[in-house]
């Protein structure tokens, strides 16, 4: 079945199957950096933002995708290529190492730092724990959402 | 990863359009909120999807009745970031929902969608916890408590979830919810919801409900009347707790024996009543 | 001690950083899908333990899309190993493509190619194959009993110690006389523990793609830790040769061990060649768990014995290991649970190891970050935390009486090393002392050890222990970078060398921008492309920073030797009046080039050449980076729950070339070993099957599991290492299961002896006293 959907506030159409999930379709049709570690709804690494609010895109039927703005990181990484806050914090900070689970750890933070700009390293870490990381440990990423928190409530430069 | 065995994805733009589809029982259809569970565990006979996302209502509201009402299609994070239902007993949505699942499952998974797959669940006890109502279609729009909801089968008949209502608590209410698992996010080993009202010199609504054993919520009434005859003392909790152990039936299996189980029924309970007794003292 | 670095020591941005935090399709399942390619499905044993009596595949084939179906019957036959290493490699070639036998639930049973993966994966399950089940062999104790079943019974395996009697590799290293040595020990303690199946749960699984190229070579581009032994292996197992063959790795998403294997590019490439077309597998979540490689469980003894004074003076380790179903990298697993663990504790002069690697139908073992090592350590930390009890000291103070010291060696590098015989070695580096020093303050050892401060049901307790590892493979690692210089003055670093997300690529990059005095950016790093970069053997046994590092030192001091040559030239003066600094040659009174001006006239105007050189590296010894880890602990003693509070690491890597990466790969294995410590586990039926394929079963922490972890770099030198650098990616990981183990007795009296240490394994074990 064809589908519209909008993604990074552009609309394309894609050729779904009725049970394919919005992260088969995100791989099918361009957006790569939606990463499949499980396709099980463990590990957070297909995570956009769906209406501003990160979820497990692998958990999300295409179909039911039509109504809603979809963003992955290209849609937040800047105009030529600049970088989001949060982009240049987590290569600030140490938090990218293989970069497998960044794409949608960034996500993730960008939703919570919109509700939530100031939030704790405890409320990090809960509104982080479905993103499951085996390279960091999580401290430098945790680190750069802090710097970044910061940078976006304007108490420091980017 | 894709469901190869789904073919058909149907989306009505009505209630009773939804029923049409819903009303022979067809087995191998499954009606559509958030998504999670049939993206994930849909069983292999399933062949078409339902789904209510434009039908069923979002909202959060506060009734006259001073009962707040849930649309169906509020998320698991809508429910939990609700300032009202924050409110509620002293905390204990918010306090369960944090534990359901994570962040990137609750914003899209729905209230309702949950409720009508009860299992495996830290929701359900609350909510029973909490004399919750649930509201759905069956060709007429009905009402039930949730717990008849589950002990009548309901639901297992073919119907649509439509909302669910948190009555409002008397005054001096509380309820707490503490659940046991090996990581933060992870499936409950057990999980208990408590609730009592104090009534003028002793409590007139205790509810105990234990959850994740591995069998669906499970009251424990000889506890409840316990606490309903002593109050919230501390030799009243610990007898409650230790009645609680033995008449809770605990499975075993590879992530935790029925023993120890059964210890967490008794460690779970004297705390989340401590934690209830707590907030009762505390204006 | 430490020169002044402008390059090295910083925490520069990861040269790859850009792509991965936009997300670009630098990942093998993101490269562009190429025409008509195929995708794989694999067909996996669901028997622990049987032979294949029949394969039917008939049906399969007419699923529409079906290209070709690979099963034993039209595949070679040979031996081989699929552990990745260098040749000869040191683990028994006893495994073939497709065997009659099946000898592990998830053992290769056929493979379907077809142009949708719908289509192969229904295929798969269409093919009929009869089995004669076979009594499974599902522990180390069965394997061994009188009359196990044998798993290895076929005539053409090569190098396995004793099939008979299921072992898979035998190690004895002694040095000294045990007997007497224990004879002459005023205080002895015998502690044995074991450790659980565990896996290395990388978030991108296994995934590679194959196709032939313009010109027929076959090109294979596989998330892999060890490129060129890829290429070797599958041309030796395919008979196709290695110039017929190119192996690329794009960025991998994490290893950790698990990709040190040949687990399925010769699928893909198999595949390819038969039918000309591209094929492309990637592996399940559950096939991860399954089929892969895993953990080796183990059960080790150690028995100490000191002298009345604290001194130790023998030690003896007895290690059986569970290698699974395949003899891949069970020798050198099992040679490390000893070889990295013993010489620590140098005053002991009489030393046994002895162990076994056992063959069982469960699950492969393969090498996993520490590779044995982190079992041993468990045993040996552990027994020293019960000696200096029985003497009557602190553990702390005992650690510090019999550690090794600079300038000092032990018996057993030269008896015990990867496999063989080790490599005699004098500690070159080692800043242990201080280690410890910083990390017991830190944790604040005095003032917390031995005070539970009960609090409810909580008790608590500080635990330490302390760790080498080694610095790749002495006389037989090699790496080797390429340097060329472009007409700006940039500068290519060509190397092998594999970087899995480790940050390899920056610091090596740092490395030759130090030496050839340029910012980073005018380094331009290439890696892991069997074609264009010089070899390397990969990126295990913690060797990258070590090895390929000094061959990039090396480098770029003979690139930096015809820059002044040029220089020369161009100034007429000599060379050595002249020094280069900030990209440019300076003589002593001030004339200058730019390394711009240099590159452009070596192209185009006078002398023309391509100033470029190739350097290898050898190493002769290991210089061990050394580790003093500390935690504080809070057990709640009504459910047996383990949180640990705080977690200290002070870590000698000697330089540190770049700090926050050096830190990454602490937090990061410290974060994977508390995972090994106290809630990993795959668990089984009683089949052989595993219960926890996925995530939602087998959890690894997440950031609300940890505790804050701290990493103190503490600097040494290694006069051997690149800038004064040695390793850093392993050590980590063995240090939380004793550390959390010696917590837990400092906060309840009980010994935790089996890991991971559950809840409930922890309640019961306080209800036992």
């Amino acid at each position: 079945m064809k589908i519209l959907l909008s993604v990074n506030g552009k609309q394309q159409s894609a050729d779904v199957n009725a049970g394919d999930t919005l992260l088969d379709a995100l791989r099918a049709n361009g957006f790569t950096s939606v990463k499949d570690g499980c396709a099980n709804g463990d590990c957070g690494s297909c995570a956009v933002l769906i209406d501003g609010r990160a979820v497990a895109s692998c958990l999300v039927f295409a179909a039911q995708a039509e109504d809603y703005q979809i963003t992955t990181i290209e849609g937040i990484t800047g105009a030529d290529q600049a970088y989001h806050p949060l982009q240049r914090t987590m290569l600030d900070a140490g938090g990218v190492q293989c970069g497998y689970c960044i794409p949608a750890m960034i996500l993730t933070a960008a939703d919570l730092l919109e509700k939530n700009p100031n939030p704790s390293r405890d409320e990090i870490s809960t509104y982080l724990v479905g993103n499951l990381c085996r390279c960091t440990g999580y401290v430098k990423q945790i680190d750069a959402i802090e710097m970044a928190a910061s940078v976006l409530r304007g108490e420091i430069d980017d | 990863m894709s469901k190869p065995g789904i073919t058909t994805y149907l989306r009505p733009s009505s209630l009773e359009e939804a029923w049409s589809h819903v009303a022979p029982g067809d087995p191998t259809l499954r009606l559509l909120s958030g998504g999670a569970d049939l993206t994930i565990h849909a069983p292999p006979e399933i062949a078409t999807l339902v789904d209510v996302g434009r039908v069923l209502d979002r909202t959060i509201v506060n009734r006259p009745d001073g009962s707040i009402w849930m649309g169906a299609m509020a998320t698991l994070t809508d429910v939990m970031e609700h300032p009202e239902i924050a409110l509620l007993g002293g905390g204990v949505v918010p306090e369960m929902m944090v534990h359901v699942g994570n962040p990137l499952l609750r914003n899209f998974s729905t209230i309702g969608g949950h409720v009508a797959r009860g299992k495996l669940s830290d929701v359900v006890p609350v909510l029973l916890a909490l004399d919750t109502r649930i509201e759905f279609f069956d060709g007429e729009q009905q009402t039930a408590l949730l717990q008849e909801y589950y002990d009548q089968g309901l639901h297992k008949l073919p119907h649509i979830v439509t909302g669910l209502s948190l009555p409002q608590l008397p005054e001096r209410s509380a309820a707490a919810f503490l659940r046991f698992a090996r990581t933060a996010f992870d499936f409950a080993i057990l999980n208990i919801a408590c609730r009592v009202d104090l009534g003028r010199e002793q409590p007139d609504h205790v509810r105990i409900v234990l959850g994740a054993t591995p069998r669906r919520s499970q009251r424990a009434s000889d506890a409840e009347a316990i606490i309903q005859e002593q109050g919230l003392t501390s030799a009243a909790i610990q007898e409650a707790a230790v009645a609680a152990r033995g008449e809770i039936w605990t499975g075993g299996g590879w992530v935790a024996s029925s023993e120890y189980r059964s210890n967490l029924v008794e460690v779970l309970t004297r705390r989340c009543l401590q934690v209830v007794n707590e907030r009762l003292e505390t204006p | 001690m430490t020169e002044k670095f402008e390059v090295v020591g910083t925490s520069q941005h990861r040269v790859d950083g850009r792509a991965l935090v936009t997300g670009k399709p630098v990942f093998v399942d993101d490269l562009p899908k190429r025409p008509g390619q195929l995708h794989i499905a694999l067909l996996t044993s669901p028997h622990a333990h049987a032979r294949i009596k029949s394969i039917d595949t008939t049906k399969a084939e007419d699923v529409d899309g079906v290209e070709i179906i690979l099963d034993h019957r039209n595949t070679p036959e040979k031996r081989y190993t699929t552990a990745g290493q260098g040749f000869p490699e040191p683990s028994p070639y006893d495994a073939r493509m497709f065997d009659t036998k099946v000898r592990w639930v998830g053992d290769r049973v056929a493979a379907v190619a077809a142009h949708s993966l719908g289509a192969a994966r229904l295929a798969a399950d269409l093919i009929e194959v009869e089995y004669e089940v076979l009594e499974p062999v599902l522990s180390i104790d069965a394997a061994l009993a009188d009359g196990a079943p044998v798993i290895h019974d076929e005539a053409d395996a090569l190098d396995v110690w004793d099939a008979e009697q299921n072992i898979a590799a035998h190690v004895v290293a002694n040095a000294g006389d045990i007997d007497l040595g224990f004879a002459e020990s005023d205080v002895v303690v015998d502690v044995t523990t074991e450790t659980q199946y565990a896996q290395h749960t990388p978030i991108e699984p296994h995934v590679v793609s194959s196709y032939l190229d313009d010109n027929g070579r076959l090109v294979i581009v596989t998330s892999t830790q060890v490129p060129f032994h890829v290429r070797r292996i599958v041309g030796r197992l395919l008979d196709i040769p290695i110039h017929q063959i190119r192996v690329i790795k794009p960025r991998i998403g994490g290893g950790f061990g698990v990709k040190q294997e040949v687990l399925i590019e010769d699928l893909s490439a198999l595949i390819t060649i038969r039918t000309g077309l591209p094929s492309q597998m990637v592996y399940t979540r559950e096939e991860e768990f399954i089929s892969s490689r895993t953990r080796h469980p183990m059960r080790i003894r150690v028995k100490l014995g000191a002298k009345a004074d604290g001194t130790l003076h023998a030690v003896l380790m007895e290690a059986l290991s569970n290698t699974g179903a395949y003899g891949t990298h069970s020798l050198t697993v099992l040679s490390n649970v000893g070889s990295k663990t013993l010489p620590l504790y140098n005053k002991a002069s009489h030393l046994r190891f002895v162990g076994d690697a056992v063959y069982t139908n469960m699950p492969v073992g393969g090498a996993y970050r520490g590779y044995g090592a982190t079992q041993g350590y468990f045993t040996l930390e552990t027994a020293v935390d019960q000696l200096a009890e029985k003497l009557g000291v602190d553990p702390l103070d005992w650690r510090d009486q019999n550690h090794i010291r600079e300038g000092e060696s032990s018996p057993m590098f030269a008896a015990l090393g990867e496999g063989r015989e080790g490599v005699e070695q004098t500690i070159t580096s080692s800043a242990l002392e201080e280690c410890i020093r910083r990390g017991a303050e830190r944790i604040d050892w005095a003032g917390k050890r031995g005070d539970k401060r009960p609090d409810g049901a909580w008790v608590h307790g500080v635990g330490m222990s302390i760790h080498m590892q080694g610095s790749g493979i002495p006389l037989i690692d090699m790496a080797a970078a390429t340097i060329k210089m472009n007409d700006d003055g940039s500068f290519n670093l060509l190397v092998g060398a594999t970087d899995l997300g480790t940050g390899s690529d920056t610091v090596l990059g740092q490395i030759a921008a130090e030496v050839l005095a340029v910012p980073l950016e005018k380094i331009v790093v290439m890696s892991s492309d069997t074609d264009v970069t010089p070899f390397d053997v990969g990126a295990y046994a913690s060797s990258t920073t070590y090895v390929s590092g000094m061959a990039t030192q090396r480098a770029a001091e003979a690139v930096k030797e015809q820059i002044l040559e040029v220089a020369a030239e161009m100034l007429r003066t000599e060379v050595s009046e002249l020094e280069l600094e900030d990209e440019r040659v300076t003589t002593s009174d001030d004339r200058t080039v730019s390394l711009g001006d240099i590159g452009l006239r070596s192209f185009y105007s006078e002398n023309q050449h391509q100033i470029a050189a190739t350097r290898s590296c050898v190493p002769e010894i290991s210089p061990p980076p050394f580790l003093a880890s500390f935690c504080e602990v809070a057990v709640d003693t009504e459910t047996g729950r383990v949180k640990v509070l705080n977690y200290v690491a002070a870590i000698d890597c000697g330089t540190a070339i770049n700090p926050k990466l050096a830190e990454g790969q602490m937090e990061g294995a410290i974060a994977n070993g508390i995972g090994y410590a106290l809630c990993e586990e795959i668990v089984f039926d009683e089949a052989g099957r595993p219960k926890t394929p996925d995530f939602a079963r087998y959890k690894i922490p997440g950031p609300l599991d940890l505790p804050r972890l701290e990493t103190i770099l503490v600097e040494s030198y290694e006069p051997t290492g690149p800038m004064g650098a040695k390793s850093i990616s392993e050590i980590g990981i063995n240090a939380p299961i004793p550390t959390i183990a010696n917590a837990i007795y400092d906060a309840t009296g009980v010994w935790m002896t089996e890991s991971p240490f559950t809840p409930e394994k922890v309640w019961r074990a306080l209800n036992q006293r």
